[in-house]
């Protein structure tokens, strides 16, 4: 089921005793929590409404207060987050076990149990598991990919009627690697921006949204194999600036030239390439993208190349800028 | 009033003011103008960029107090240092303090300066509070770290990345506050602080403080260099100049003079290193080069040097830093290095790339030692490329000292080299051109781990560095060839290629027959080469040639210098009725071709590749004795020839040795 649904669930006061949340999609784990939140009347939030965090205090508190009645109203609402008795991680005792079995068996007629358990990776063999996925309405969020992120980011722009220039989408989304959570968390930013003109343009966009140094090495890579050599310096300079270690931009460097190298040699959707490597589809397809314009053979001599960089920055004294620099001005 | 540094008089008390972050404050002003800030910001981003002084702004506008009270403090604004108030308690009594209203103001703001400062513990406390945040309180974190930063804080902050300030937006700054200051200076002063800030207004300020402290009168470039040092650049370029010129003398007393001064070796070099750096970048990327008032003394020095020639100094200061950690003696390192310095300019003309001068001397190496006629006939165009060859080879080789060293490794060679000289006519030419080709050879011996490149089989295989010595072609050319044959050498073949051509010829009973007899073969060798061929086994034949593979690639490599040992075992193959060609490979270097074939035919590649098609890499080059000595002629200008003949004699024992005539020293 989808958000869309637990809305119509909680208009309709149709509200099953227990739901189990996964999905790793932060922004809108965060609005299944406020669109939960607005099962209880603001005034009673105090009394019947609790977030746990199952790590720290355990199950015993969690199972008291949802077998406690509603205080003064119709529904009492038990958030729990970390609920690792689910997964591989951690076990209750048997008479836990037993007491959450008790409980579910038998709701308190109003409350309700939420999991957030996210991003967890469910153990289904135990048997908790078992009865609570066989019990719970799943509510599964999973990360929107680029095509679902850049509908959401429309919709939400239109409503607010802020218009966005191609250039500066393809940039914000580039920056925040296309993810939604990301994306969401920049506009405010940008909506104050443009609260004169009306219009994102590209200026904002690099002048607000901060770069990841994932991306950053991603533009550095760039601008190498293009034989940028001036913006690559310049780059490599900002970013020591920056107070990045040059070990670290080394490693980030040579991770996206050995991606590179990787996404060439392996055929499939840039899902199931992603998925294998164990990177953001997004990055494969740009990678994919990029590959049509390198040589081969280039992306390989540059990952030696910086593959030496680092064997000397860890054994010599040299200094790496100047290192980068020599590399730079040699590669070809 | 007490004199206040530039920085503070001319801190921006607007956003307005603030310079170079456009973006970042129209945002923030709009934010404020719409009334919809966010309850936690972070401001990252290099010193001097604005962080604080955005932050302070923010904080004053949010609360609608007037630009004049920018200097009083406000009970509602709360300014934190986190470098020294960064335990867990001190954030707990802001959390605590955030639940109280502020007092006159409609915010209450922290602004947490420093504040990848804070512990661990610190930053958790702070979480809990960002996350939900009292309505009246408002949290600024001001950060140059913000990769320390915990990415639970990133993810509950909108954060502005300040950018560093271009050199320009700091001089046009700068010059604004010099016309309000009424102060006089000159336009290049600016560019010099500008570039020394990197960034940062608040440096570029600071200097432009101890350049008018300097001459308060005007600020000149003079005091502007002064102030942030970049005047010593001079000696060293001089001092690079005088090497490029190859000045040698020069250079030394320009390095004296620099070390007199007081200079520390260690700090020559790396600003040595430094000139050189800007040297390489001053064409790409001219704001990144330290000495910017040096720019167009750069520019005429690049234009002077290779971009290979550079990257051999650096490789040889880079050497010289090395040796120099392990010595008390740092003065002669220095010297020693001017001088490597001067004659590695030799090269000018025909640069040479670093991977490429420790290939082409081992590939040369190899071939020349086969460029020994063959008892039979003498194929005068392999004996002209490999004297080209030969002299290619001397490219590399600069010192006297490297001949003499490399000599020592090899008595062999010398001996066969002297067994020619007997039989044979040189010209009148140098005969010290003997001694230097055997060092090449030896030369190519001290590189034991490189694997011979394919490019072996092909003697001429780099035009270029042929055709740059085509003036000296003809004379090299002419001599080689007036050598008669004397000793039967077997042909030798080094490479892949081959390899696969006697593959796809092999016959089973060549090898069998091969291995049947090679032990006793080896046994008839003298002690010495049996201990060299022991290492040896043959491991495929055709009817025209022998695979033998080495165990050792050195051991290869030296016993291709090696005449005699060579010339024995293509007898001892003779009267074995074995063929006398030779392919040497190391074992490694064997399985890997011969899988390479066997996967080539898997894949139903037919292998046609001919040993005659193929230049063989040994044919003998009796040019040792023969060819003038054109570059030690020119390089060191001294006759060294007899020294190096005694200088065998002393490393070997005069038996071994024995120098017959020659025109010029006969003995």
């Amino acid at each position: 089921m989808t958000l869309q649904t637990v809305k119509q669930q909680i208009d309709q006061r149709a509200l099953p005793s227990l739901y189990l949340v996964t999905g790793n999609e932060p922004a809108l784990v965060q609005k299944a929590h406020r669109l939960f939140a607005s099962i209880i009347d603001p005034a009673e939030q105090e009394m019947n409404q609790s977030t746990y965090d199952f790590a720290e205090v355990g199950l015993d508190p969690i199972l008291d207060d949802y077998l406690s009645a509603p205080f003064f109203g119709d529904h009492r609402l038990v958030l729990v987050e970390n609920p690792t008795f689910l997964t591989a991680g951690s076990k209750l005792t048997a008479n836990q076990e037993k007491a959450l079995q008790e409980a579910l068996d038998h709701p308190v007629p109003g409350n309700l149990l939420i999991l957030f358990a996210n991003e967890a990776s469910l153990d289904k063999r135990k048997k908790v598991t078992k009865s609570i996925l066989s019990q719970a309405e799943l509510l599964d969020l999973p990360a929107l990919d680029e095509r679902q992120t850049r509908q959401a980011l429309h919709q939400f722009l239109d409503q607010r009627r802020v218009e966005i220039s191609q250039e500066a989408e393809a940039e914000l989304l580039l920056r925040t690697q296309a993810s939604y959570s990301k994306v969401l968390a920049e506009l405010p930013k940008l909506l104050a921006y443009a609260s004169q003109t009306k219009t994102i343009d590209l200026t904002g966009v690099t002048g607000l949204v901060p770069k990841e140094s994932t991306a950053q090495a991603f533009d550095l890579a760039d601008l190498v194999l293009k034989q940028k050599k001036a913006e690559a310096l310049h780059l490599y300079y900002d970013l020591i600036k920056n107070g990045e270690a040059p070990l670290r931009l080394n490693a980030l460097l040579l991770g996206q030239f050995r991606l590179l190298l990787q996404v060439a040699g392996s055929a499939g959707s840039d899902q199931s390439v992603g998925s294998a490597l164990k990177v953001h589809p997004y990055r494969v397809k740009l990678a994919r993208q990029s590959l049509r314009h390198y040589r081969l053979g280039q992306v390989r001599t540059g990952f030696l190349q910086i593959l030496q960089m680092e064997i000397k920055m860890k054994s010599e004294t040299v200094d790496p800028l100047f290192l980068f620099e020599n590399f730079m001005i040699n590669f070809r | 009033m007490a004199y206040q540094a530039l920085y503070r008089v001319y801190r921006p008390r607007t956003f307005e003011q603030m310079v170079g972050q456009e973006v970042i404050t129209k945002t923030l002003e709009n934010a404020i103008e719409q009334k919809q800030t966010g309850h936690a910001y972070l401001f990252s981003g290099p010193r001097g960029t604005g962080k604080t002084s955005a932050a302070k702004i923010f904080a004053r506008e949010v609360n609608g107090i007037s630009e004049g009270h920018a200097n009083e403090s406000h009970p509602d604004i709360i300014e934190i240092d986190a470098a020294s108030n960064n335990g867990v308690d001190e954030i707990r009594s802001i959390r605590d303090s955030a639940n109280y209203a502020p007092i006159e103001a409609p915010f209450k703001i922290y602004i947490i300066d420093e504040a990848h400062m804070l512990s661990t513990g610190a930053f958790n406390a702070l979480l809990k509070t960002l996350e939900e945040p009292p309505a009246q309180v408002k949290f600024i974190l001001a950060t140059t770290e913000v990769q320390k930063m915990p990415a639970t804080i990133l993810s509950r902050t909108q954060r502005f990345e300040f950018k560093r300030l271009s050199n320009e937006t700091i001089k046009n700054r700068m010059t604004e506050i010099l016309h309000q200051e009424n102060q006089a200076f000159e336009d290049q002063a600016l560019d010099v602080v500008a570039t020394a800030a990197e960034g940062g207004m608040r440096d570029a300020l600071s200097i432009l403080d101890q350049v008018i402290a300097y001459g308060p009168d005007k600020i000149t470039l003079e005091n502007a260099l002064t102030v942030t040092g970049s005047v010593k650049i001079d000696q060293l370029l001089t001092y690079l100049n005088q090497v490029l010129d190859q000045d040698t003398a020069a250079a030394l007393a320009t390095l004296s003079a620099i070390l007199l001064a007081g200079k520390d070796a260690n700090r020559f070099l790396a600003d040595l290193m430094a000139t050189l750096r800007d040297v390489m970048l001053v064409d790409l990327a001219p704001d990144l080069v330290k000495a910017t008032s040096k720019v167009e003394e750069l520019k005429a020095f690049k234009t002077k040097i290779s971009q290979d020639q550079l990257q051999q100094m650096l490789v040889v200061i880079d050497d010289v830093k090395t040796q120099l950690a392990a010595s008390l003696q740092s003065d002669i390192y220095l010297e020693i290095l001017t001088v490597k310095l001067t004659l590695s300019d030799e090269d000018k003309s025909q640069p040479v790339s670093k991977g490429q001068s420790t290939q082409t001397p081992l590939t040369n190496g190899a071939t020349e030692k086969q460029v020994k006629p063959t008892a039979k006939a003498v194929d005068t165009d392999q004996i002209k490329s490999a004297a080209v060859y030969a002299l290619d080879t001397k490219q590399d080789t600069t010192t006297g000292v490297r001949v003499a060293k490399t000599l020592q490794a090899q008595p062999a060679a010398i001996e066969a080299a002297n067994q020619h000289a007997q039989q044979e006519q040189a010209p009148s030419t140098k005969p010290e051109q003997n001694t230097d080709l055997l060092a090449e050879d030896d030369f190519a011996g001290e590189e034991p781990g490189s694997p011979v490149e394919p490019e072996v089989s092909r003697p001429v295989a780099e035009p270029k560095q042929s055709t740059a010595d085509t003036q000296e072609q003809p004379a090299q050319a002419t001599t080689a060839t007036s050598q008669p044959a004397t000793r039967a050498l077997p042909t030798v073949y080094i490479g892949q290629e081959p390899v696969q051509a006697v593959l796809s010829q092999a016959k089973r009973e060549r090898l069998t027959q091969a291995q049947n007899i090679w032990p006793d073969l080896v046994k008839g060798f003298a002690v010495k080469d049996q201990a060299v061929l022991q290492t040896v086994e043959p491991m495929a034949s055709s009817d025209q040639a022998l695979i033998l593979a080495f165990d050792f690639p050195a051991i290869m490599d030296a016993s291709l210098q090696n005449n005699d040992l060579l010339a024995n075992l293509a007898n001892a193959l003779r009267e074995n009725q074995l063929p006398e060609t030779l392919v040497l490979r190391s074992k490694d270097e064997w399985q890997n071709d011969r899988a390479a074939y066997v996967a080539a035919l898997r894949s139903g590649q037919k292998i046609e590749i001919s040993l005659a098609d193929l230049t063989p890499t040994v044919l003998e080059a009796n040019h040792d004795q023969v060819a003038p000595m054109i570059e030690t002629a020119n390089q060191e200008k001294v006759d060294q020839g007899p020294d190096l003949v005694q200088e065998a004699k002393d490393l070997f024992g005069d038996d071994l040795v024995v120098v017959t005539k020659t025109d010029d020293e006969g003995k």
